[in-house]
C-alpha cells in the first residue's frame, strides 16, 4: 500500500502512542459491526510497508508489555512461539486477563480520512479530534472504588450527596461492583425522589441513609413502595413512618411478610395493642431488626428466668424496647448484680429499665462508692436473703458503715440520680461529696 | 488545625491507663483507637482539593471514538467520601506491657505505634507491681476464677488472723529464699547479706514470679484482703496464689477481686480513666509518661531498693483537675445501644 504524505505525518505523530492500543487499518480491511463501529477483519493481513512505515502492532496496554500475556498463553499452551491475541484467543486472552489482572480492549480503528482531521500538536477540539488514549479507562479490575468514580456521573452525584463510599465499599466488598454499574437516571434519580417526594425524606438525610443501607439502590420501587405502603395501612404517620425507615436502615429492604410476621409477634406473644406497638416501633424502629429469635430470648429470659412478671416484662418494654436487644449473657449478669447484691426489687427495676442497659462496670464502681460512704440506700429494696455462694460486693459490705451504726436515716438514692449520665452530678447530689473524691476512688477500684 | 507531623509525632510513646473491672482488654484497646481516630480525623491538616482534566469522549462517523476536548472536574479518586479519612483505624496500634484478665481492675501500661518498641525494655526492668488481692475463704472456684462456679466449699471458722498472719509471713520467707536462690548468690555468703541489707535480690530470670512484699490489709472471715508487691506475675498466677493461703490454712479459698495499684513509678493518679481518654488527654499523658520512662531508667542494680516510686511534679500531670469538664461529654453508665431515644 501507498501511503500518502498526511498518512505519514500521522503515523510520525502517532508513534507516542505505540504500543497503546491505536491501530491504523486500510480503509479496505475495514468491516462495519453491527453498532456501526469499525472493527479490524480478523483475516484480513496488515499491507505491507517500507520499515520505516511499519504500522504499529496489536494492542498494548500503556504499563504493562504485551509480552507478559504472551509469556502466560505459552506457559499453559506449551508453544515455545509467541502467540498474539487473534480471535479464537478470545478465552485464552480473557483467562490471561483475570489471571494478571491486566485489561484488554478491541482495538480502535482510525480511517486515513479520519485521521487527516487530526493534528496532535494542537489541543483537541470537535474540529481538531485527537485519537483515544486508552490511558484514561478506568481498570477492569480493581480492589476499591476510587477509580471508577472519576469517570461516573452516578458515583460522582452519590458522593456530593454524602455517601461515604469508602465505608460501603469496605463493610460490603461484594456490593461496590453493582454499585459501579448503576445509572444515575435510571436507577438512583427515581429512588431518591420516591424517598424525599413520596416518603418524606429530607435531602440532607439521604447521604447518611445510603450510607448505612446502600442496598436501597438496588431494591425494586416498586417492593419498597408495598413496604412503606404497609406501615401507612396500619396507621402510621408519615412523620413516624420517616422515623422508622431511617432509624431502622434495612426497613425498606425486609419484605412485607417478614415485617408483619415480627410485628404480629408483638402482639401475640406479649399482648400489645396496636396503639402499643404504634408507639413502640416508632420510639425504637430496629426492635424487630434481629428477627423473632432475639425477642423470644430476652422475652423468655425476663419472665421465666429472671421471673419477672408479664406486666413488668410489658413494661419495660414499652418504657426502654433497647433491653430487648440486648445480649441476654450481659442482661442476667447485669441483673444478678443489681437485683442480689444491690437489692433493687423487681418493681424498682421494670420502672429504671435503663439500669439493665448501663455496663456493669459503671453500675458496681456508683455502688461501691456509695457503699463505702454509708449512703447506698435506694428506694425499694428486696430484703436480703442470705446466698452461700455469693459475696457481698467488697469486704467493705460486710461491715455495717458508721451511719448504719448510728441508725441515722440515710437519704435514699434516686434511681435518676444513681444512672446519671454525669460522673460529677452523681458525686454532687447521690454521695454528697466531690467529682475529685470519685475519681480517685475509681483509680483505685 | 494541629500540624499533622505533630499530631502524629505526639502519639508515639507509653500511655497509663485504668481499666475497669468486667471490661475486656481489647475493647479498652479499642475505645483507645476509637478516640485518637475520630478525634485525629478533626485535627488533621486535610489536603487542598485538586482538580484534574478529563477528556470529552464522542464517536465519529465510523464508530470510532475521539477525544474532542477536555473538561476540568474536583479530583474525586482522593476525596475522602472515596479513599476514606487520613487516620484509619488499622493506622494506630495498641499493644498492652502484660495481659490483663476481664475480672483484673487498675493501672495498665500500653504502647502506642512506635511506643510499642519500648514495652519489651520496661518489661526487662521487671518493675515491681503493687495489688490488692481480695478473696474469701471456704470456696473454691472452678480454675480460680473470680466469677468461676463454686466447686468446693470449706470450714473457715477455725482459721485466726494469727493464723494468717504466720501463713504469710513463712510465704514472704519462702519467696526471699527463693530469690536468692535465683539470683545465684550462696545464701550463707557475704554478698548475700549485703544484698539482703539492701532489699530484695533482682531475679536473674525475668517472668520468674517473686513477691517482695505481702500485708494482711483487711481480715473479715471469710473475707480477707492482701496488699502484694510483685514482679513476674500474670493474673492466673496471683489467683491461684489465693488457693496456695486457703490451702496453707487448711481451708479453701477463692479471689473475688484483684486491682493493680502500680506499675513501678506508675501510680494510680498517673492513670487515664475510661471516661477521660481523649486525644488531648493521650497525649498529654504520653509527654508525662516519657519523662518518667527517662528519668527512671534501667535499674542496674542486682537488688529492688525499698525506697518508695516518687510521685512525678504534678504541673505534669493533667489528668487530675477539679474542673474536669472534657467528663461531661461522656456517659458515664456507657449504657448499651445509647440512653436516649430519638423523638
Amino acid at each position: 500500500m501507498i501511503l500518502c504524505s498526511t498518512t505519514h505525518r500521522i503515523l510520525a505523530q502517532l508513534a507516542q502512542y505505540q504500543g497503546k492500543g491505536i491501530c491504523v487499518r486500510a480503509t479496505s480491511g475495514i468491516t462495519r459491526s453491527k453498532k456501526g463501529a469499525s472493527v479490524a477483519n480478523a483475516n484480513s493481513q496488515p499491507p505491507t510497508t517500507s520499515s520505516e512505515n511499519t504500522l504499529p502492532g496489536p494492542f498494548e496496554l500503556p504499563d504493562k508489555p504485551a509480552f507478559l500475556i504472551d509469556e502466560y498463553l505459552r506457559s499453559i499452551t506449551g508453544e515455545s512461539k509467541p502467540k498474539s491475541l487473534q480471535k479464537d484467543d478470545s478465552q485464552a486472552a480473557l483467562e490471561a486477563t483475570k489471571k494478571l489482572g491486566l485489561s484488554s480492549y478491541r482495538a480502535i480503528v482510525y480511517t486515513e480520512d479520519e485521521l487527516k482531521k487530526c493534528d496532535l500538536s494542537k489541543p483537541p477540539s470537535p474540529e481538531n479530534p485527537h485519537p483515544f488514549n486508552p490511558a484514561h479507562i478506568p481498570p477492569t479490575y480493581s480492589r476499591s472504588i476510587a477509580p471508577y468514580v472519576n469517570t461516573s456521573n452516578c458515583l460522582q452525584a452519590l458522593v456530593e450527596l454524602g455517601v461515604d463510599l469508602f465505608e460501603v465499599d469496605t463493610s460490603n466488598p461484594t456490593l461496590t461492583k453493582r454499585l459501579v454499574r448503576l445509572d444515575l437516571e435510571k436507577d438512583v434519580k427515581p429512588r431518591l425522589q420516591w424517598l424525599v417526594n413520596e416518603v418524606g425524606f429530607e435531602p440532607s438525610q439521604l447521604g447518611e441513609y445510603l450510607t448505612r443501607n446502600p442496598f436501597f439502590l438496588l431494591q425494586e420501587l416498586d417492593d419498597m413502595r408495598a413496604r412503606v405502603g404497609y406501615l401507612d395501612s396500619k396507621g402510621f404517620s408519615k412523620e413516624e413512618i420517616v422515623k422508622i425507615v431511617d432509624g431502622c436502615r434495612f426497613w425498606v429492604n425486609f419484605d412485607v411478610e417478614t415485617i408483619d410476621h415480627r410485628l404480629g409477634w408483638l402482639h401475640r406473644e406479649l399482648k400489645l395493642t396496636a396503639p402499643q406497638i404504634r408507639a413502640l416501633i416508632s420510639l425504637e424502629p430496629r426492635l424487630i431488626q434481629f428477627g423473632v429469635g432475639q425477642l423470644e430470648r430476652i422475652s423468655k429470659l425476663l419472665g421465666k428466668e429472671l421471673n419477672f412478671r408479664a406486666e413488668q416484662v410489658k413494661r419495660m418494654l414499652i418504657k426502654d424496647p433497647r433491653v430487648f436487644l440486648m445480649n441476654a449473657k450481659t442482661l442476667t449478669e447485669t441483673f444478678i448484680y443489681v437485683n442480689r447484691i444491690m437489692r433493687l426489687s423487681k418493681d424498682l427495676i421494670s420502672k429504671n429499665p435503663l439500669i439493665l442497659r448501663c455496663h456493669l462496670s459503671a453500675i458496681r464502681n456508683r455502688h461501691e462508692f456509695l457503699k463505702k460512704l454509708g449512703r447506698a440506700s435506694y428506694e425499694d429494696i428486696e430484703a436480703l436473703v442470705p446466698r452461700p455462694h455469693e459475696p457481698s460486693s467488697q469486704l467493705e459490705a460486710s461491715r455495717e458503715s458508721p451511719a448504719e451504726k448510728s441508725n441515722e436515716l440515710i437519704p435514699v438514692v434516686e434511681m435518676a440520680l444513681f444512672l446519671h449520665p454525669s460522673d460529677e452530678i452523681f458525686a454532687r447530689k447521690a454521695a454528697r461529696t466531690y467529682l475529685e473524691v470519685y475519681n480517685d476512688f475509681l483509680r483505685t477500684h | 488545625m494541629a500540624s499533622s507531623r505533630r499530631l502524629w509525632a505526639a502519639l508515639q510513646g507509653v500511655i497509663c491507663v485504668h481499666k475497669p473491672a468486667d471490661t475486656h482488654l481489647a475493647s479498652l484497646k479499642k475505645r483507645i483507637i476509637a478516640q485518637i481516630v475520630e478525634q485525629g480525623n478533626q485535627a488533621w491538616e486535610g489536603r487542598p482539593p485538586k482538580e484534574i482534566e478529563l477528556p470529552i469522549v464522542t464517536e465519529g462517523e465510523s464508530g470510532a471514538i475521539w477525544i474532542t476536548g477536555t473538561k476540568k472536574q474536583p479530583d474525586y479518586s482522593e476525596h475522602p467520601l472515596v479513599v476514606g479519612p487520613m487516620l484509619h483505624p488499622q493506622d494506630v496500634l495498641v499493644e498492652e506491657l502484660g495481659d490483663m484478665e476481664p475480672t483484673t481492675s487498675g493501672i495498665c501500661l500500653l504502647g502506642l505505634n512506635d511506643g510499642c518498641e519500648q514495652l519489651p525494655g520496661i518489661l526487662e526492668r521487671a518493675w515491681p507491681s503493687r495489688y490488692r488481692l481480695e478473696g474469701i475463704l471456704g470456696r473454691q472456684t472452678v480454675d480460680n476464677e473470680i466469677k468461676g462456679r463454686v466447686m468446693e466449699s470449706g470450714q473457715y471458722e477455725p482459721v485466726s488472723r494469727g493464723r494468717m498472719q504466720k501463713v504469710i509471713s513463712k510465704m514472704l520467707a519462702n519467696f526471699r529464699r527463693l530469690s536468692f536462690e535465683l539470683s545465684g548468690v550462696d545464701a550463707q555468703s557475704e554478698a548475700a547479706f549485703e544484698m539482703a541489707r539492701k532489699g530484695i535480690p533482682r531475679p536473674s530470670i525475668p517472668g520468674q514470679l517473686l513477691v517482695q512484699k505481702m500485708d494482711l490489709a483487711v481480715w473479715a472471715p471469710p473475707y480477707f484482703a492482701l496488699d502484694l508487691t510483685c514482679s513476674g506475675e500474670t493474673d492466673a498466677t496471683l489467683r491461684n496464689f489465693v488457693l496456695q493461703i486457703g490451702g496453707s490454712v487448711g481451708t479453701v479459698a477463692s479471689p473475688t477481686k484483684l486491682i493493680r495499684l502500680g506499675v513501678g513509678p506508675f501510680l494510680p493518679e498517673h492513670a487515664l480513666l475510661w471516661k477521660q481518654l481523649n486525644l488531648q488527654n493521650i497525649v498529654r499523658n504520653i509527654a508525662a509518661n516519657r519523662k518518667m520512662l527517662t528519668d527512671f531508667k534501667a535499674d542496674q542494680s542486682p537488688v529492688f531498693e525499698e525506697a518508695e516510686p516518687v510521685s512525678v511534679v504534678k504541673g505534669l500531670l493533667d489528668t487530675k483537675k477539679l474542673n474536669s469538664a472534657d467528663d461531661e461529654e461522656v456517659d458515664a453508665m456507657r449504657p448499651y445501644w445509647g440512653r436516649e431515644y430519638e423523638k
